[in-house]
């Protein structure tokens, strides 16, 4: 027993320290949404995507730094897409029509942390609590692929010249909170599991862009006259002075320091196991609001949508009593017509919710097939992705899975990993985008999810599923 | 066994991640040099002749209609300051007198009158003070004698002296007795003139002689008679000035000169403004506060044309062959601290004459001769406030026709940093006012005055003359718009960087030498814009 023991926590160990350069390492690594973890249901971060699931043990805990943690990045275009190589040498230039080819009328970079402080969770009979506390960090910018044209192109090339430029989509949405949720599912019978997720939010910094709208014409009948008009609103509440090291600050913001900006939220699903071999699930998470108070300033435009035409200087205000003068009327001008008000009145940020739709089918015993279809409700968009799932487990020590899924209008995305049970402790590596870590240059989206709980005890009485998994296994968890 | 699947798993997982922060090596990204292009408009502007000309500050004025005319004056001929015209010199003089005092037995009183004169000298003969309220000025007197009475007084009356206020002479008393053991008795004081009239009762032969009355009252004692006694003075009078002379200044000359610009023409290189009929005045007027005769002769009045082909030419106020001397009113003893005007009758001069050459300035040289005819008898007077102010005022309504009106201006130029830019194009919208077209060329020069680059064709025409209405309003009935563009590509754009001035030329004409002109209102609406190629 001794014997065997020795080597396993070697295992550990080094899983240990991979996992934790994973995280070092990861820090440029960027990914969307674990959906992998939606098809391992005996983990119980499972919960966080279906609060109606519940993993098979009586007990479990993730302790603080190694509970559970996920950082997701999407981008529009891939590092491939942005470059091109030289025909000599290897350096890369930025070649603007490959990136403008691989741009979408609309498109955005986004970037996700999901970093839990810890989880716990335990039966009582049919019932299922759940405990967690966790940070959330999430921001996303929005730009017309327009705007990227006129930077590249120039409001004075043939594709700006004389024509109406009109930017609405372009903003940036950015928050920070602490999330306290605690969960309930109950197994209603033997075929249908409810479940919910009731979150407390305490908002530690937002950027809300509710408007930024922008209209630009240059003439191109006289001497380029430039009409323009603006119409923006936008939102913050931060006690960040720069944006230097955002994501330490975000990161650093202490755990129950807790701030005045208040929240809640709601997470609701149901599990529906018609026969052994097929399930299915459906939840919506995410729905909720912040109300910011505190350290609020909001920027909205001093003359929304009023047109000011500039048509040049005129060369008297250059010149004052006989004498240049640096101060020019024109651009009080400017300033007064495209000029933000500042208000600090308290505003409400809602989160992004999503709705999941899962299916599972035990081909046998160590064999899974799934399929999940989550739909993002960003804004008045609607951003629907399909994950095709297949499970393979290795006894009840090992369970590894291979994804693929449409995303963010990409289809190369390629899941893979793997989730460990060494007696009580239980670890995985997760990730939707395994194809971004063998070809990085070809991928626009990248993510990463890992953590580790302590399980503990199998149900007497559990599903049939579990049941037949557990005889299979021919071993009883927590021993 | 199924351990080592995952460990190797694990680590192909870490290791793939170490090599994506090689992959994605934004380090080895250089820049790609494509363009872009920017259009912006630069220029907005509406210029009236006051923009356009500088310098212009109350050279511009305009009549009930909006015509406008350029007022150029003199402004630098002025007499010299009157108190170096006459000047009156400290004095300093010392005379001695003896007297006898009678035999008296003692405590009978007696009374020597003394009388002392000296003359009062001037900077030059033959000039003559009658009177001279002075404003600044101190007296030194001081007294000696030998006189040895115990009681013993002297008192002094000076009747050129009187104060200006109360019109009394000036009068003042020392002490004389004699004490013990002391021969020479000595007095003094300081008198300030700053309130006293220097007055000098001038005849024939007598001319500007300061008289001294000295009384001598004694008791007499016991103490020997020593006559002859002798009373000396000494007189230092100094730093005296004066707000009012009266007398002779003499015959003297002072010099005014004076240039004028006529900036309108001087950047003129060739070519010429033709002014219309009437629409040229030309005036002087002299101011004279001096009360005595002065005779202006103009030494030199000459118009001059700068530039590449200098021309010069002398103006005759009453025409040519005709001397140029002013006579002068001047004010009388009931106008004593007025201006008196002359005014100059130049209807003969060839002003037009020197107008033709465009003279950039105009030189002005005068002699002003005081009492000329050097009549002694004459009672000048002079104020410290007294000048001769001559004005010569040139006023160009603008009106007449140009032709070939050339003007160059070169400035300093200095472009660097254009590495990136590759195309440039200038889009000039003129909506002139002016009933003037302008041909402009701006050439780009190195150090050594080599032309690097033209920026506009040859004889391209920038701005087109506004049509104007028939005579005698000659108005401009509406503005005349041209767009011109102008390229520069990026051989030009880098022949350009390579330049350190500009040298401006801009060709003005009436269209067919057409009369017309300009009024207030005119104005030129200058629109520019620019497109920039731009690699990125």
């Amino acid at each position: 027993m001794i014997s065997r023991i020795k080597p396993i926590k070697r295992v550990c160990l080094l899983i240990l320290i991979g996992l934790i350069f994973l995280i070092i390492v990861n820090n440029r690594l960027h990914a969307q949404v674990s959906r992998s973890v939606y098809f391992l249901e005996h983990l119980p971060e499972s919960g966080i995507l279906n609060p109606a699931f519940s993993p098979p043990y009586n007990f479990y805990v993730n302790l603080p730094i190694i509970s559970t943690f996920y950082i997701g990045f999407e981008s529009p275009f891939s590092f491939d897409q942005l470059t091109q190589k030289w025909e000599t040498g290897d350096s890369l230039y930025i070649d603007r029509e490959t990136v403008l080819n691989a741009l979408k009328d609309n498109n955005y970079f986004s970037f996700e942390i999901y970093n839990e402080l810890g989880r716990a969770g335990f039966r009582a009979g049919r019932n299922y609590f759940h405990l967690s506390i966790a940070k959330v960090f999430s921001t996303k910018f929005s730009f017309e692929k327009d705007i990227v044209e006129l930077f590249l192109y120039g409001n004075g090339s043939e594709q700006f010249l004389g024509k109406p430029i009109h930017f609405d989509k372009t903003g940036l949405n950015m928050t920070s909170y602490h999330e306290f949720a605690l969960g309930y599912s109950i197994r209603i019978n033997e075929k249908v599991t409810v479940g919910t997720h009731l979150k407390y939010l305490n908002g530690r910094f937002n950027i809300w862009t509710e408007k930024a709208e922008f209209k630009m014409f240059t003439d191109d009948q006289s001497t380029y006259a430039i009409t323009a008009s603006s119409d923006i609103n936008i939102h913050t509440s931060s006690t960040i002075s720069n944006f230097d090291d955002l994501i330490y600050q975000v990161e650093n913001y202490k755990w129950l320091n807790l701030s005045g900006n208040h929240g809640f939220g709601c997470n609701l699903g149901v599990e529906y196991e018609p026969t052994s071999m097929f399930k299915l699930s459906a939840s919506v998470v995410d729905i909720g609001w912040i109300k910011w108070k505190e350290n609020i300033k909001n920027f909205k435009s001093a003359n929304p949508n009023v047109d000011y035409t500039f048509e040049g200087f005129d060369i008297n205000d250059f010149v004052s009593e006989g004498s240049f003068t640096d101060t020019l009327d024109i651009l009080d001008t400017i300033a007064e017509c495209f000029g933000l008000e500042k208000n600090y009145e308290p505003y409400t940020s809602h989160l992004n919710p999503k709705v999941y739709i899962g299916g599972l089918w035990n081909l046998n015993k160590s064999n899974q097939l799934g399929l999940l279809i989550r739909t993002d409700f960003v804004e008045q968009t609607i951003k629907p992705s399909f994950t095709v799932n297949y499970t393979h487990k290795f006894g009840d020590v090992l369970t590894v899975y291979a994804n693929y899924s449409i995303l963010n209008r990409n289809y190369a995305n390629i899941g893979l990993g793997f989730a460990v049970k060494l007696g009580p402790v239980q670890f995985y590596a997760l990730n939707d985008m395994a194809y971004a870590l063998l070809k990085p240059r070809e991928a626009r989206n990248y993510n990463f999810h890992f953590g580790m709980s302590f399980v503990f005890g199998t149900p007497k009485e559990f599903g049939k599923s579990e049941k037949m998994d557990s005889n299979e296994g021919g071993k009883n968890d927590g021993e | 066994m199924k351990f080592n699947g995952f460990v190797l798993i694990l680590f192909l997982s870490v290791f793939i991640q170490s090599c994506i922060e090689k992959e994605l090596d934004f380090d080895s990204i250089k820049t790609q040099k494509w363009n872009s292009e920017w259009a912006l408009p630069l220029i907005n502007s509406t210029l009236t002749l006051s923009d356009l000309l500088t310098d212009t500050t109350g050279i511009i004025q305009e009549d009930e209609d909006g015509l406008i005319t350029l007022v150029y004056e003199s402004e630098e001929l002025i007499s010299i300051n009157a108190d170096e015209i006459v000047e009156i010199p400290d004095q300093e003089d010392f005379v001695n007198e003896s007297f006898d005092l009678p035999s008296l037995p003692p405590g009978i009183s007696g009374q020597i009158p003394v009388l002392f004169s000296f003359p009062f000298e001037l900077s030059e003969p033959g000039l003559r003070i009658d009177s001279a309220i002075l404003k600044t000025g101190m007296y030194s007197f001081t007294v000696r004698t030998d006189i040895n009475k115990n009681v013993a007084i002297v008192d002094f009356t000076i009747p050129n002296i009187i104060n200006t206020t109360t019109n009394d002479t000036l009068k003042f008393t020392f002490d004389l007795s004699y004490q013990q053991g002391i021969n020479e008795i000595v007095r003094d004081t300081i008198i300030d003139l700053s309130n006293y009239t220097l007055v000098f009762g001038n005849t024939l032969g007598q001319t500007n002689k300061l008289y001294i009355n000295a009384l001598i009252t004694f008791e007499s004692d016991n103490n020997p008679n020593n006559s002859p006694y002798y009373i000396s003075l000494e007189n230092e009078l100094k730093d005296m000035e004066f707000s009012r002379f009266f007398g002779y200044v003499g015959n003297q000359v002072i010099e005014m000169q004076d240039t004028v610009n006529l900036n309108i023409f001087s950047i003129n290189e060739e070519g010429f403004f033709s002014f219309g009929e009437g629409s040229v005045n030309f005036q002087m007027d002299i101011l004279n506060s001096f009360g005595l005769p002065v005779m202006l002769d103009v030494i030199t009045f000459r118009a001059y044309h700068g530039g590449s082909d200098p021309d010069s030419i002398d103006i005759y106020i009453f025409g040519e062959g005709n001397p140029s001397l002013i006579e002068l009113n001047y004010p009388n003893l009931n106008q004593v601290g007025e201006n008196v005007l002359t005014q100059v009758n130049t209807e003969n001069s060839n002003i037009h004459e020197a107008l033709e050459i465009s003279p950039g300035k105009i030189f002005i040289d005068i002699d002003g001769h005081l009492n000329p005819d050097e009549d002694s008898t004459l009672t000048n007077f002079v104020l410290d406030t007294s000048g001769i102010k001559v004005d010569i005022s040139l006023e160009l309504e603008l009106f007449g026709a140009v032709n070939g009106f050339k003007i160059a201006d070169t400035v300093d130029f200095h472009l660097n940093d254009i590495e990136d830019i590759k195309s440039l194009l200038f889009v000039v919208d003129v909506a002139n006012g002016f009933p003037v077209n302008a041909i402009i060329q701006l050439n780009f020069v190195d150090s050594v005055y080599n032309v690097v680059h033209s920026l506009l064709p040859p004889e391209e025409q920038l701005m087109i003359a506004a049509p104007v209405s028939s005579p005698p309003e000659y108005r401009v009935l509406c503005p005349a718009e041209k767009i011109t563009n102008i390229v520069l590509n990026d051989e030009e754009l880098r022949a350009i960087s390579e330049a350190k001035k500009i040298i401006i030329n801009a060709t003005l004409s009436t269209t067919n030498g057409q009369l017309v002109k300009i009024y207030s209102d005119y104005n030129i609406i200058l629109k520019l814009g620019a497109k920039v190629g731009i690699s990125l």
